[in-house]
């Protein structure tokens, strides 16, 4: 039975129960003490960490960001102990919180800040990592390894491709060959290939999932969104138990589309979102459903496993990295030994061979180094109409892009993207915040207004009203 | 000399070198151009210098960027650089990109490209990445000059390039004495010039230069300061430091001793020679990864210039010297060297700073600052 | 006439025991700061007398109106003071001072006036600036830090507030005390964010399920002062070097904003302090800082 102003049938999710067990689980994991703990990002791809022993690497974003959620107090005196230690205002927040833990010496719980033993920043998602990740170093010294994030601009260039794609091998590769060296653990290259055939399973399940996405009314909300995506890609799991979950994600997804369940009984407006969102104050997403505004993700959720696109024939698919192409690259083996072998690409492809570590690395770093690796921020810069394709994809009627006043990446670009959003008819608001891990300007009642006025210029009323 | 001028009238200078040569003026935003290929190639490389202008555009598009950039996109969009034939972004912070990109983005006519250069620079594989990397800019550059550059004229461009930074070692080494005769104001006013300018002209202006200042009477011995942090545009702060009986002997910018510090080593493979100085040149603090020298650089220069502290002048929302602070500061505090911090943008407010500096000065050296004698007669 | 709530009271005070006659040394010392314009008189270092005025819109008269007043009706003209020094924002306005200098070195010297030898780090609280100061054991600055060039923290910017608030600024710091706990402060990196985001705390937004008292209110705008000079005072040099865990001991507040206990009670809360305490104004502090410090000063300088 519809309730008043609901148009479409909701249903709780029952992937939630098992969501939460993984997490629980993964956090259990970060507290034995045989593990040598890492600080930094591993690969989206595959989770290499995993084909060690014991080698655990946390990541800075989603920890600094639960915590500036769960506790306001902590996490102002942890930006404020960062700030004491010279990092500007302007610092993303997620870092500041989680390192601010570091420079005091105790956890939001009280317990003892467990220090890093290393540290891997690779650049992935946004290039501050690589900066922010630095100060591990300077606090004690621990080893240090880091990636870059190569990037050009134009049309696709194999020989520039092949010589960032080479950068960034070797930058893998001797990430791998000194853990193994320093801490005197084995990487078990049999498991990184097993790693590297369930992460091939999963692509094609999460790319199903965000093309159901399209559905209206759209079966997951970005609520449900933001859980999956710590799961999928930033928490690190069992990789046999990720597919399970995942493809139990799927199958409710799907079943959700058939029998139109929204995620939001009273879908009558859709919206994207334009990079993290107030961690602090969720409560927007909520508010706007009041008035049948329901978020349907943003790159920041949605282009972390499947980036969409309108092929020529009016379809949609998964974005075409796919550059058939031979070369071959040496790189010198653990043994010294100079492996030479033609490599077929593309990444993700069944056809690619993965025989020995340089071609685990290889399929870890991709194809193109503009590839899907590479996620939103650096997929704006050589594609500047990549919103406004994720507009016409999700089918969204307006957007919200907040204005951080810190965090690079949460910024860059935004401006523009907003003008050619408005261009191609997208109503889009903008709202001013710290960070996404940092309330320090956020006006709440300031915001809630600015909604309201959106809302209704975009001639909805409140449906409670 | 006067630099200052120099400096001031560069976009002035740049359309006149146009009109007198014929060539195309290349702008570049980030250091780590390497200016030589765009030199062989006949192209005037100018360094894009922010200003202190109203702004009035750069809000609509572009958001909580460190002022400097703002003010590229505003004086972009008010014509001060009309006169650029293309812009390279070197892959330098984002915000820088972020200017670059509303420039591409928004004129279509202008050239752009972009030319990566690792933030990881020490790694095996980055002077092949930068060679490759300039192979593919020298080809861009000779399409867009429809001119070939050959061995020579890289050689040719490599012997200019040389010569300048030898050159502004050896003023910069005078600056190393007590009562040395160059202040720190006159010495970044040139470093200015030098990015605005065509090497061989600035080449001679520098020899007749240091000529000059071999000549020039040393000058009363005073608090000597060094500046670290963001790069700046302009010698008010060196200027202020002076008015307060003080001098700025060195400097870690990017704009500044950073710019000519190391040299190219000439080789068979001039890329690979060009690539090797741009990964080998003291570190901005962007791309001071993984094995830091950015510290002990910072360190050695102090103590060879005799430095009695160190300012740290950030620009609001330079995120890049926001993380890179924490460094600095436990390696002063370390040293025991004293420093202070605070933050600016383009313009620098007089009187605020004013405060801060003499009493920065005045703790290393009480009593120093005196604006007016105090022997003078008392006025009721 | 309307009631002014921004308006803190003046005062000034001359001696009657002293005999300034007699005394050895007579200085004075003048700070002039952007909201507030004190004076100081010492004979032999004893506090003769002190006049704390609002700056008006002359940093000139204003200062000499200070001296006047603290001179009193003690008959002691200008010409009986050996040595008149300048310090502040407007310190160099002072036209009848013989010297200057700068604000650091003179709130260091006065809060150890203020407060005796024992106090190390000095919280400057001051009209548009908060200046940390750390001292040696010795009346020599250490290290110093001043506000970032867009805080929340001054006190120009309170007394504007109480204004729009219709509160005294006397009244304001404990009315904020007497909330049960502290709640979030408002914006603190912007004072023009912090402004609005409290005007905007009185209406009671849907979330909220009952809304701020004023107490509340007072408490989030005042914490959000007392944190943006939090991180002014967390950026001096640690007294230990190495050892990453800052320390704080013995603080002593000068200036304006020191009076207000609704900052200073919460600033010692957060690093776990108290801090010390004086029969001074600790407005006076710069003034007498200045005044010690002009003697000296005079003596190098006529050796020069």
């Amino acid at each position: 039975m519809l309730q008043k102003g609901q148009l479409w049938e909701t249903k709780p999710l029952e992937y939630y129960a098992k969501a939460k067990e993984l997490r629980a689980k993964w956090e259990k994991n970060a507290e034995n003490k045989e593990i040598v703990l890492g600080q930094g990002n591993t690969s989206f791809v595959v989770d290499w960490q995993q084909a060690f022993p014991a080698i655990m690497v946390m990541e800075d974003n989603p920890r600094g960001s639960t915590i500036a959620a769960k506790n306001l107090p902590e996490a102002r005196r942890f930006r404020l102990a960062s700030e004491s230690r010279g990092w500007g205002r302007e610092i993303c927040g997620y870092h500041g919180v989680l390192w601010g833990q570091q420079f005091i010496g105790y956890q939001v719980d009280g317990s003892p800040f467990p220090e890093r033993k290393f540290v891997v920043p690779i650049p992935a998602t946004c290039e501050c990592h690589t900066k922010r990740g630095e100060q591990c170093k300077d606090f004690s010294p621990v080893p240090r390894w880091s990636g870059d994030q190569c990037v050009y601009l134009g049309p696709y260039d194999q020989e520039r491709d092949k010589a960032m794609l080479d950068h960034r091998a070797w930058c893998s590769w001797k990430i791998i060959n000194d853990i193994e060296r320093i801490f005197g653990q084995q990487f078990n290259d049999e498991k990184m290939k097993e790693l590297i055939k369930i992460s091939r399973a999963v692509k094609p399940i999460r790319e199903e999932i965000f093309k159901l996405m399209t559905h209206i009314p759209a079966p997951l909300s970005v609520k449900e969104l933001y859980s999956t995506y710590v799961l999928g890609g930033l928490v690190k799991i069992e990789m046999n138990e990720l597919l399970d979950f995942w493809r139990s994600v799927r199958d409710e997804v799907k079943w959700r589309t058939e029998n139109n369940i929204a995620a939001v009984g009273t879908e009558r407006y859709r919206w994207m979102e334009a990079h993290p969102p107030a961690y602090y104050f969720l409560k927007y997403y909520r508010y706007m459903e009041k008035y049948g505004a329901v978020c349907i993700g943003s790159q920041y959720t949605n282009y972390t496993f499947a980036q969409l696109e309108r092929k020529p024939d009016g379809s949609i698919g998964d974005r075409d990295y796919t550059f058939v192409d031979e070369y071959m690259t040496p790189i010198p083996q653990p043994d010294g030994s100079i492996h030479e072998k033609v490599l077929y690409h593309p990444t993700f492809s069944p056809e690619m061979r993965i025989d020995t570590r340089e071609d685990e690395i290889r399929y870890l770093d991709g194809a193109s180094a503009r590839g899907s690796v590479q996620h939103f921020k650096q997929d704006e810069i050589y594609r500047p109409y990549a919103l406004n394709e994720f507009a016409d994809i999700y089918k969204v009627n307006g957007a919200i892009m907040p204005l951080h006043r810190s965090g690079v990446n949460c910024t860059l670009t935004r401006k523009e993207q907003a003008m050619r959003l408005r261009k191609a008819g997208v109503s889009v608001m903008h709202y001013e915040l710290n960070q996404g891990g940092d309330n320090t300007d956020l006006d709440e009642k300031r915001m809630l207004e600015q909604l309201d006025q959106w809302m209704e210029s975009q001639g909805l009323r409140k449906l409670e009203d | 000399m006067n630099f200052k001028q120099l400096a001031e009238n560069r976009h002035e200078y740049a359309k006149a070198w146009k009109a007198r040569t014929g060539g195309q003026v290349l702008g570049y935003y980030d250091p780590y151009f390497p200016e030589e290929l765009a030199y062989a190639a006949g192209m005037l490389p100018v360094r894009i210098l922010a200003r202190h202008e109203p702004d009035d555009v750069s809000t609509k598009w572009i958001y909580a960027s460190c002022y400097p950039v703002r003010d590229y996109v505003n004086q972009f969009f008010n014509g001060r650089y009309g006169y650029l034939d293309g812009i390279v972004d070197t892959g330098g912070c984002e915000w820088v990109y972020n200017a670059f990109e509303v420039a591409m983005n928004t004129t279509p006519s202008l050239k752009t490209h972009y030319i990566f250069i690792p933030r990881y620079p020490n790694a095996p594989t980055s002077p092949g990445l930068v060679v490759s990397e300039l192979k593919t800019m020298k080809k861009v550059f000779e399409e867009w000059t429809g001119r070939e550059i050959t061995d020579e004229s890289l050689d040719h461009a490599i012997e200019v390039y040389n010569k300048n930074r030898l050159l502004l070692m050896r003023i910069s080494e005078l600056r190393r004495a007590y009562e040395t005769p160059l202040f720190g104001s006159e010495a970044m006013q040139m470093l200015l010039a030098d990015q605005v300018m065509d090497k061989a002209e600035m080449n001679a202006i520098l020899e007749s230069f240091l000529a000059e200042l071999q000549e020039r009477p040393p000058r009363e011995d005073r608090v000597r300061l060094m500046i670290i942090g963001s790069e700046t545009w302009d010698a008010e702060l060196e200027e202020l430091v002076e008015s307060l009986g003080a001098n700025v002997v060195i400097d870690e910018l990017d704009n500044g001793t950073s710019y000519f510090w190391n040299t190219i080593y000439e080789q068979k493979d001039r890329l690979l020679a060009i690539a090797l100085r741009y990964l080998g040149r003291p570190h901005s603090a962007l791309r001071d990864n993984n094995w830091r020298r950015r510290s002990q650089h910072v360190f050695e220069l102090a103590e060879d210039y005799m430095a009695d502290g160190v300012l740290i002048v950030k620009q609001i929302y330079c995120v890049i010297h926001g993380t890179d602070n924490y460094a600095m500061w436990k390696l002063l505090r370390e040293r025991n060297i004293p420093y202070h911090f605070f933050e600016r943008d383009t313009s620098l407010p007089e009187d605020e700073t004013r405060q801060r500096l003499e009493s920065f000065i005045n703790m290393l050296k009480p009593g120093l600052v005196r604006l007016r004698g105090w022997h003078e007669p008392l006025v009721i | 006439m309307e009631q002014e709530y921004w308006k803190w009271p003046e005062s000034s005070w001359t001696s009657k025991e002293i005999d300034w006659k007699s005394a050895k040394a007579v200085t004075a010392g003048v700070d002039v700061g952007t909201t507030g314009t004190q004076a100081a008189i010492m004979c032999d270092e004893k506090l003769f007398g002190y006049a704390n005025i609002h700056t008006g819109g002359s940093f000139k008269k204003s200062a000499k109106i200070a001296v006047e007043k603290a001179m009193g009706a003690s008959g002691m003209a200008l010409t009986d003071i050996r040595g008149i020094m300048g310090t502040g924002a407007g310190g160099r306005n002072v036209e009848f001072a013989g010297g200057f200098m700068d604000g650091v070195r003179c709130q260091g010297r006065g809060a150890r006036f203020l407060y005796g030898p024992e106090v190390h780090t000095v919280v400057d609280l001051g009209g548009q600036s908060c200046t940390a100061i750390r001292l040696y054991d010795w009346d020599r600055v250490w290290d110093f830090m001043m506000n970032d060039k867009c805080a929340t923290g001054i006190g120009r910017n309170i007394e504007f507030m109480c204004d729009m608030l219709q509160v005294p600024i006397q009244e304001i710091g404990p009315m904020s005390l007497e909330v049960e706990t502290d709640p979030e402060p408002v914006a603190t990196s912007c004072y023009c964010f912090a402004d609005t985001e409290t005007m905007g705390l009185f209406g009671r937004p849907e979330y909220r399920s009952a809304p701020l008292t004023e107490n509340e209110v007072y408490a989030k705008y005042l914490f959000a002062v007392a944190w943006r000079c939090l991180s002014t005072i967390g950026k001096l040099q640690p007294m230990d070097v190495g050892d990453i865990r800052i320390h704080y001991p013995e603080l002593g507040f000068t200036g304006g904003l020191a009076k207000n206990p609704g900052i200073t009670k919460r600033i010692e809360r957060e690093l776990k302090i108290t801090a010390l305490t004086s029969e001074y104004d600790p407005q006076l502090a710069g003034a007498i800082g200045a005044a010690l410090l002009a003697p000296a000063e005079t003596d190098r300088r006529q050796r020069q």
